[in-house]
């Protein structure tokens, strides 16, 4: 009997399923949808650093030298990268440190639940606490006052100052220690246990047995939680709006800040120059990155 | 040994401490929302003028009363819409993850073709990327398709998101390879091993990935502030600090409220929780 | 296993949740829904407003006549009483004659004393007339003494200035007679010249004598050496003779010398002798030149001469200018005196001031032989009163034993003008009624009548009332008889009429209304009462008409809330 065409094709289709080339269709709805939504826009993106807002004429690179003249984007610029270089430092040795303490404890697992706990708590719901806390009739002035380490009449309103930076810092650390802690005691604890008998029995004392065996194998470990404290040190911008909104103090103005007002304004043009500057920057720190740590790579 | 059982002893007792400090903030809260509103106005008066006096807190209130509660639960209809859009939302993007993350992760992790490794260096920048750096795109996008203004516009780019991708691939990634041959040399079609053999094994990543993706979608932001004008479609986490100083008992409550599915999330996945952090780190 | 038991645990304890989370949505939107305001609506409408004004009130008379009397009279009785129909026939009242009497006899006696008055002031004035003439008189007299007095002056005062021109001419006529600066200058230099050349001549004069003197003394001393040399020689020749080769001449030259001398003194005698007689020629010289001397030109007679020349013609000058002043002044006098002079003839000329008393008197006169004459006709008719027409008494202002005031006596309604039915109207009730406007009255008990409003104006009492008036016709109505007033209006179309309930008046008396409207928000499209400020042209009891713009015929109009509404209250519509 003659095959139609179609039975012939619809035969051919298993076939697809066991070719190597299976994994496209696995893949493609990501990619598709990442190319659609990410990717293909972004070009966009590129393009309008290039023109004005509105009338879309051709400026060279016009808005690149506005954007890197403008004040706040400077003030932006450093701010997020102040707000890294302290947070991430910070975040992972706390980490660390907490960790190695845990390590230690049979209530192990309660207390990491513990350190999880903000993790689970919405923005919205910590941004009234932290109003509580820290605005200038606030506990912690509270707690300042009666230590006696203010006095009264002096006490700050900690988000309308420069305190509002460590105001987020402490936020940030007080959101992702739980995650850090976790990530350091995997990293500790998937250094074979066998090393760290082999190097108690030939006399090391706890700390030697740490800074000698453990510490070096925690290097991928390292490399994951600076990531990933970067990654959610963007994503404290969440409280800081909240709790001051669009034109917080000046030290707490980062970069996201920044972005949303020329968003609202609609200040497009110098929004792409920044964004793909951003963009590539952190393109070129994550690769920059991976290299460093390119002999932990899996793939 | 006494000493180190004390040093000990003095450890655990500070971390306890510590953790509990870390969840205080919860107590504020339940505490908060059950006290009267004429005790959190005199706690909270200063807060509220701008005055020069400190505001107080009784852990224990004095008059406790659910009245915040009565009237949140059954006199505020506008709470139950935002809650409704909020799990819409996540539960919507969760599923949509689901759908699109799962098989590219299997695509990353078992089939090693030409352009893998570039490809997944690019996936692991966007997930880096933070939204603002991408809000444009993304708004020019939502805006040529007209979805501007409706749950889609939220919905729609977290579920392309690649951070799913990449802590399912963590889970995928352990699969023992002979099993996967075995299952090809017994004629199996690569969906059918897709299905019966790697969900069920890399179940623990995936639900790693539901649980921190819902507690990081349920306090979802930055888009929905961006990209949604009506009203009527903001999720819980645009709502709450609508609500003034001036009703703060039933801004409390209404935390009370939002955290409870995000607990319920924790407790349950705690350890997925953990696997998918530990997942998204280890790289051995 | 025992997580997922676990698992499963969380789970249904989450599932629970949001069931009630569930229910209680259900609840809390019946609640939300309960609990607002539920309100009727309606649209404006298009219509024209009926006012209706109704009032009471009561017939009046037409038109009433006062009767009088004389002022001042007493009234003995008083006949007719309030609302008694009276007829020209009927005696009103009568007055006291006894007090006319009383009152005639005064006037006479004022009449008397007035014309007495009058005949004096009259005299007066004949006396007043007599001596103004008088004074008239002897003012024209003063201003012609004056006059002459002052044109004397005068004269006097111009001859004094022509003296004193006069001389002054006669001084300018006769100056000092000076040299030319011409020719003074040539005799300086004549004078100069001479002066140097004395000089020269005596310097000449001086050089020659000592000259002179020199030559003399040349000779003097010639001959003391003589002297002395013969001496010597004498000397000599006795001292020696060796020095005689020497002095060889000496002896000779002794002799010689007193020889050889001679020339030299000769020469020298005769330059003395030159010289002296140079000498005595330049003293010659000198002195002719002295004698021919020029005298040092000197005109300071000349110029004292001049300055007191001149300085009487200044002072004669001055002179002439008080003398010129003095005229001036002598004019000026005159004229002073003059004009007072006419002044005080005109002062006296004037007549006295208007004095009024004399014609007043007899005004005052004439008017109370009126009054007599009126108090006279009284008497002839006995003091009786009677009223002129028919008609209804209406007022009495007199009483017995009272005088007459001065207003009239006796009001009363004549009955044969028509009747008026008045009405009092409020400003609200006045705004419908205009003149013109038919007007349904019905009075008494009958049955109403169309008639027209006459007259409207405000109550003079009470500005905040008005009176409208509607002449009845002949016939109709009796005086006090109330009847009912009602007239229709309507008002113009209006295109956004409301009613009057859906209608509020706020804090600060600014009328508005509820409308519906939308609003979004988290429960999506919600409606609301939206307060709207209106303004309101026109009202009656039952609706009001609002100005266009703010609300038209599409908005919906609140009429009714079951709760009392705020602005921006969230509504739903009645079921």
């Amino acid at each position: 009997m003659q095959k139609t065409g179609l039975q012939r094709f619809l035969k051919k289709r298993p076939s697809i399923w066991q070719s190597k080339y299976a994994f496209f269709w696995f893949l493609l709805p990501s990619l598709a949808g990442v190319t659609v939504f990410v990717l293909v826009p972004f070009l966009d993106v590129v393009r309008r650093s290039f023109v004005t807002a509105v009338t879309q004429e051709w400026t060279g690179l016009r808005n690149y030298q506005i954007v890197f003249a403008n004040q706040a984007f400077r003030l932006a610029v450093k701010n997020t990268v102040r707000f890294t270089f302290v947070c991430l430092p910070l975040l992972i040795g706390i980490g660390l440190f907490l960790s190695v303490q845990l390590s230690r404890l049979k209530e192990m697992q309660l207390i990491k639940s513990m350190f999880l706990f903000p993790l689970a708590m919405p923005a919205a719901t910590v941004v009234l606490i932290w109003k509580m806390l820290f605005s200038r009739q606030g506990f912690l002035n509270g707690i300042l006052l009666k230590t006696g380490f203010v006095e009264d009449g002096l006490l700050p309103d900690y988000m309308g100052t420069g305190a509002a930076f460590w105001v987020l810092v402490f936020s940030y650390i007080w959101k992702n220690l739980g995650y850090t802690i976790v990530l350091w005691l995997a990293g500790i604890f998937s250094v074979s246990a066998d090393l760290t008998e082999a190097a108690k029995v030939d006399g090391a004392t706890e700390r030697q047995c740490f800074w000698r065996v453990i510490f070096p194998n925690l290097k991928g470990s390292l490399y994951t939680i600076t990531v990933l404290s970067f990654l959610n040190s963007f994503k404290v911008f969440r409280e800081a709006y909240l709790v001051a909104g669009s034109y917080p103090h000046e030290s707490m103005y980062l970069l996201q800040h920044l972005f949303n007002n020329w968003f609202v304004n609609l200040e497009l043009d110098k929004m792409a120059a920044a964004a793909v500057c951003v963009g590539m920057l952190l393109f070129a720190a994550i690769l920059f990155l991976q290299r460093l740590w390119d002999h932990e790579e899996h793939i | 040994m006494m000493r180190k059982t004390i040093q000990k002893a003095a450890v655990k007792t500070a971390l306890f401490l510590l953790g509990a400090v870390f969840c205080a903030p919860v107590l504020f809260l339940l505490s908060g929302s059950v006290m009267s509103r004429y005790e959190l106005t005199e706690n909270l008066r200063s807060l509220m003028t701008d005055g020069e006096t400190l505001i107080t807190w009784s852990f224990f209130p004095l008059y406790p009363t659910f009245e915040h509660y009565g009237r949140i639960l059954f006199q505020t209809p506008q709470f139950f819409t935002v809650f409704w859009n909020s799990m819409k939302i996540v539960f919507c993007i969760l599923a949509g993850q689901f759908v699109i993350a799962v098989p590219a992760a299997w695509a990353f992790a078992v089939y090693p073709f030409r352009f893998r490794k570039w490809l997944f260096t690019l996936y692991i920048v966007l997930m880096l990327m933070p939204f603002q750096v991408t809000m444009l795109s993304s708004y020019l996008v939502l805006d040529g398709l007209a979805i501007m203004d409706t749950h889609r516009a939220v919905i729609l780019p977290a579920v392309f998101s690649t951070f799913p991708v990449f802590l399912v691939y963590r889970g995928f990634c352990d699969l023992p390879r002979g099993l996967i041959e075995a299952a090809r040399i017994d004629g199996a079609g690569e969906w059918m091993i897709f299905v019966k053999l790697g969900l069920p094994l890399a179940s623990g990543g995936i639900l790693s990935a539901a649980v921190l993706g819902f507690l990081e979608y349920w306090s979802l932001i930055e888009q929905p502030l961006a990209f949604l004008e009506d009203q009527s479609l903001w999720p819980l986490s645009l709502y709450l600090p609508e609500i003034s100083l001036e009703q703060v008992g039933y801004s409390f409550v209404a935390s009370v409220i939002t955290l409870i599915p995000a607990i319920f999330v924790f407790l349950s996945g705690r350890e997925y929780l953990e696997q998918g952090i530990v997942a998204s780190g280890l790289k051995e | 296993m025992g997580i997922w038991r676990k698992q499963k645990k969380v789970l249904t304890a989450f599932g629970i949740f949001l069931v009630l989370m569930y229910l209680c949505t259900l609840i809390s939107r019946a609640v939300y829904a309960s609990k607002l305001p539920q309100v009727t609506v309606d649209a404006p409408r298009r219509m024209a407003l009926d006012h209706t004004v109704e009032a009471e009130g009561i017939v009046h008379q037409g038109r009433e006549y006062a009767v009088t009397a004389l002022t001042g009279l007493r009234v003995r009785t008083v006949y007719a009483n309030v609302g008694d129909h009276v007829e020209p026939e009927t005696l009103l009242f009568d007055l006291d004659l006894e007090d006319l009497q009383e009152k005639i006899g005064d006037k006479e006696l004022e009449i008397k004393k007035l014309q007495l008055q009058i005949a004096a002031m009259e005299q007066n004035k004949s006396l007043d007339i007599q001596k103004q003439q008088m004074e008239s008189s002897r003012a024209q007299e003063d201003y012609s003494r004056t006059e002459e007095k002052s044109e004397e002056a005068l004269t006097r005062a111009r001859e004094d200035l022509e003296k004193a021109e006069d001389a002054y001419e006669d001084h300018k006529e006769h100056p000092v007679e000076m040299t030319s600066s011409e020719e003074r200058q040539t005799q300086q230099k004549v004078y100069d010249a001479w002066v140097q050349k004395e000089t020269e001549l005596k310097e000449a004069l001086e050089d020659a004598k000592k000259a002179c003197e020199a030559a003399e003394e040349t000779v003097k001393r010639l001959e003391a050496e003589k002297k002395v040399s013969s001496e010597e020689t004498d000397q000599n020749i006795t001292a020696g003779d060796t020095d005689i080769s020497a002095e060889a001449g000496e002896p000779d030259s002794a002799a010689d010398e007193s020889e050889k001398e001679d020339p030299e003194w000769k020469a020298a005698q005769e330059a003395a002798l030159e010289a002296k007689g140079r000498l005595e020629a330049a003293e010659a010289v000198y002195d002719a030149h002295l004698k021919e001397k020029v005298e040092k030109p000197d005109y300071s007679e000349e110029d004292a001469e001049k300055s007191a020349w001149n300085s009487k013609k200044e002072s004669l000058k001055d002179e002439i200018e008080s003398a010129e002043r003095a005229v001036e002044d002598a004019e000026r006098a005159q004229s002073d005196a003059i004009l007072e002079e006419e002044r005080k003839v005109e002062d006296a000329g004037m007549t006295a001031n208007a004095d009024s008393s004399l014609a007043v008197g007899r005004l005052e006169l004439s008017a109370l032989q009126k009054e007599l004459a009126a108090y006279k006709k009284v008497q002839d008719a006995s003091g009786q009163v009677y009223p002129e027409a028919e008609g209804i008494v209406t007022r009495i202002q007199v009483s017995p034993g009272e005088r007459v005031g001065d207003g009239a006596a006796f009001v009363y309604a004549d009955l044969s003008s028509p009747m008026q039915f008045q009405v009092s109207l409020t400003k609200e009730q006045k705004k419908y009624v205009n003149q013109g406007d038919t007007v349904n009255l019905a009075l008494g008990g009958s049955s109403a009548e169309e008639l027209k409003v006459d007259y409207v104006a405000e109550n003079e009492m009470n500005p905040e009332l008005y009176d409208a008036r509607v002449f009845l016709p002949d016939g109709v109505g009796t005086i006090g008889q109330s009847g009912k007033f009602r007239v229709e209006a309507q008002s113009e179309i209006f295109s956004c009429c409301i009613p009057v309930n859906a209608l509020h008046i706020d804090s600060n008396q600014r009328s508005f209304v509820y409308i519906v409207s939308e609003r979004s928000g988290i429960l999506g499209t919600e409606l609301i009462a939206e307060q709207v400020y209106v303004k309101v042209l026109d009202q009656n009891g039952s609706f009001a008409a609002v100005e266009e713009g703010v609300i038209d015929q599409e908005t919906e109009l609140i009429l009714s809330s079951t709760e009392e509404l705020e602005d921006r209250d969230v509504v739903r519509y009645k079921e």
